[in-house]
């Protein structure tokens, strides 16, 4: 599904990620854990294809195509799915509209077609379900006024949608109450299945509770640092990043 | 920059010569009118930037053209050719002038609700001029306003719509201004008098648009007259050529109780200028201003707004927002004026503007004058930029650059056209908008 090869970026001359390896086959649940400032949200906004980043080296491959080729549209077309760790308001653009146009967009380039807007409803009911949303958000504008739980039930709620094969969630789970927490995690694993895979970027370990990963790598200044199973998550629950950085830094001393 | 040439010079112009070619009515008041509105235009001149109202919108390019009466340059116009036009077929009642001069053959007024007329002011100032006399230039002064002037001088023809007390008057009236004229600049001085009864209701398309592509200059006036308890919903649309001038006024008088809700939407022409005010003249009057302008290439587009706040208890809701591209200018000045006696007003006014490119710019300025200790009034001004955050959430959606654009754009505008009720009015709009956005943005870098 995705092949990153010893990847490299920088954001505004500074490197950031310094070299990244990572492997995700299809169907699997990955967890990229890692201090502030490891690079997390750089690797994800990479993969999405946010232009702040500048990509200095490596590669990577999605279902086999150059994905740094794609823009990002073409990206998401493809079934890449970025959950935002701060989505974006958009005053004036009511959520239901813009959702019409993700989805028309990603059916068009998939050679289906476009819904209408009675068809389109039919499929929003289906799927408010799975991150319990308010329909009364879907004709706000999008994420104007929402709280930080609504934004990222959202965002969850947007993927449900979009049925990517790839979703890369950036730190969903940040400034949310256990509540929260619970609804997002349960719309992401009803969403889990043998044809989509998952990389979930977290500072905590308290989603992989929710969202139990079968991978987990650990992110140290732009160098993934160890991997492991599940219990490698648990590990850093007990002991913290502090003796990781410890030893990458015995490492480049 | 080549549209900041020199001062303006009314000797230059010919323009007032022109205004003495209009042939006398022998209606006394009119012709006395007539007369001192040229005196008073040759007095004034046209306006140059050391005015302050005048500063930031240079006048000359109209002052060095040289005009032809638009009436005198023929330009019949077919029905086919006025319906290719994206505003001109609203399904609803229409009366149209070519040139400057009522089009019966075009206009489709029959059938209309007891209780509004809807008229030629040529015609009426032929069978009935005392009618129109106690509200003509009643509210367009002209003592210091040279474009007034020039157009009480030379206007000959327009509009009259008159509604009836206590009609209520559902279907929108369309008066659509249209210049067609090939190969020569002409000038026409539309006039529009709208005058609604006490206790009734209209509701009034104003639309300025041009066949081809040529010079030319609409200086127009429009004056409204509500009663007591009278409202109006009043769309104007200036949709202009690109090398046309448009010079307008658009002003109102309230009585005690009416509502004055008024839509200026402002696309097209090389150089544009608003002048919206109302006198809030009676307890309880209300006025809606909601403006929308869009100028790309090198267009120059000005509103100024005036309120005047008379009486007590009166509520203004003013919102100006505008998208400037390429090498546009705006200008924006909403003037509020609270009167010693008008305790409890409330006034908001706020002006949003987005710039798509480096080289456009917007000059905004509310100017507030308060001479009342017991009011409410509040302002803002915004300017801001397609938000490259947002472009990118809607593309990490699967949206392309280009409509997320397009949604951006209409997000943006939605405030303003979703207060237009007339749906088709709306969709229009709407649509013209974002087509002159996706041409400008189209030409623009590409990604």
């Amino acid at each position: 599904m995705l092949e990153i090869k010893d990847l490299r970026a920088s954001a505004e001359g500074k490197p950031i990620l310094k070299g990244i390896d990572l492997a995700i086959n299809k169907g699997e649940v990955h967890a990229l854990m890692g201090p502030n400032g490891s690079g997390k949200s750089t690797l994800a906004g990479v993969l999405a294809g946010r232009e702040a980043f500048e990509v200095t080296g490596g590669q990577v491959l999605y279902q086999g195509a150059d994905l740094l080729e794609l823009s990002p549209e073409d990206r998401a077309r493809a079934g890449l799915f970025l959950a935002f760790q701060y989505p974006v308001e958009i005053p004036g653009v009511s959520n239901l509209y813009f959702l019409k146009a993700a989805v028309n967009a990603v059916r068009k380039h998939r050679g289906d077609d476009e819904l209408d807007a009675m068809d389109f409803m039919e499929l929003v009911r289906k799927k408010t379900g799975v991150v319990k949303i308010d329909e009364a958000l879907l004709h706000r504008s999008v994420n104007e006024g929402f709280s930080g739980g609504e934004k990222k039930r959202n965002e969850i709620f947007q993927m449900a949608l979009l049925e990517p094969a790839l979703a890369v969630l950036d730190e969903t789970d940040s400034g949310l109450d256990i509540d929260a927490l619970k609804i997002v995690a349960e719309g992401v694993n009803s969403l889990r299945s043998p044809e989509r895979s998952v990389l979930v970027v977290t500072h905590y370990q308290r989603l992989l509770n929710y969202i139990v990963p079968d991978f987990v790598h650990v992110l140290v200044d732009g160098r993934i640092v160890r991997s492991g199973g599940r219990e490698l998550a648990l590990e850093l629950e007990e002991k913290g990043y502090g003796w990781l950085e410890a030893e990458v830094g015995a490492t480049n001393g | 920059m080549p549209r900041i040439g020199t001062e303006a010079d009314v000797s230059e112009s010919n323009l007032a010569r022109l205004a003495t070619e209009v042939e006398k009515s022998g209606i006394p008041w009119l012709d006395r009118l007539r007369e001192s509105a040229l005196d008073r235009f040759e007095t004034l001149g046209l306006p140059s930037t050391r005015e302050e109202e005048w500063r930031h919108t240079n006048v000359a390019p109209i002052a060095a053209t040289t005009f032809t009466r638009a009436s005198a340059s023929g330009g019949a116009v077919s029905k086919a050719e006025l319906s290719a036009l994206a505003l001109a077929e609203l399904g609803c009642p229409r009366i149209v002038m070519v040139n400057g001069r009522h089009a019966p053959d075009l206009s489709e007024v029959t059938g209309l609700p007891s209780g509004i007329q809807v008229e030629s002011l040529a015609a009426v100032l032929r069978s009935r001029p005392d009618e129109i006399e106690p509200h003509f230039g009643n509210s367009a002064r002209f003592e210091d306003r040279a474009f007034t002037a020039l157009n009480t001088a030379s206007f000959e023809d327009g509009a009259v719509i008159t509604v009836a007390p206590g009609a209520m008057i559902e279907t929108p009236i369309h008066v659509l201004y249209l210049t067609a004229a090939a190969g020569v600049a002409v000038v026409s001085h539309p006039r529009t008098l709208v005058v609604v009864g006490d206790d009734a209701q209209a509701s009034l398309i104003e639309s300025y648009q041009s066949l081809g592509d040529g010079a030319y200059l609409h200086n127009a006036v429009t004056e409204v007259t509500l009663g007591q308890n009278a409202r109006l919903d009043h769309v104007h649309v200036q949709s202009d050529g690109p090398e046309a001038f448009h010079i307008g006024s658009i002003q109102s008088l309230q009585a005690r109780d009416s509502r004055w809700t008024q839509h200026n939407i402002s696309f097209g022409a090389k150089l544009a200028r608003h002048d919206v005010g109302s006198v809030l003249g009676g307890e309880g009057a209300e006025a809606t201003l909601n403006g929308l302008y869009l100028a790309v290439g090198d267009q120059h587009v000005d509103n100024h707004t005036v309120l005047v706040h008379a009486k007590p208890h009166c509520p203004s809701h003013e919102v100006y927002k505008g998208i400037l591209s390429g090498h546009a200018q705006a200008v924006f000045n909403g003037r509020i004026v609270v009167r010693p006696d008008a305790q409890k007003t409330d006034a908001k006014q706020s002006n949003k503007n987005m710039l798509l490119t480096d080289d456009a710019m917007i000059h905004t300025r509310p100017q507030l004058e308060i001479y009342a200790d017991d009011v409410k009034c509040t302002h803002g001004a915004t300017i801001g930029r397609l938000q490259e955050e947002e472009l990118f959430y809607l593309r990490a959606r699967g949206i392309g650059l280009a409509e997320a654009r397009s949604i951006l754009i209409h997000g943006f505008v939605g405030e303003i056209f979703d207060k237009i009720a007339f749906d088709p009015l709306r969709e229009r709009l709407a649509g013209e908008a974002l087509t002159i956005m996706a041409r400008e943005l189209g030409s623009g870098e590409e990604r």
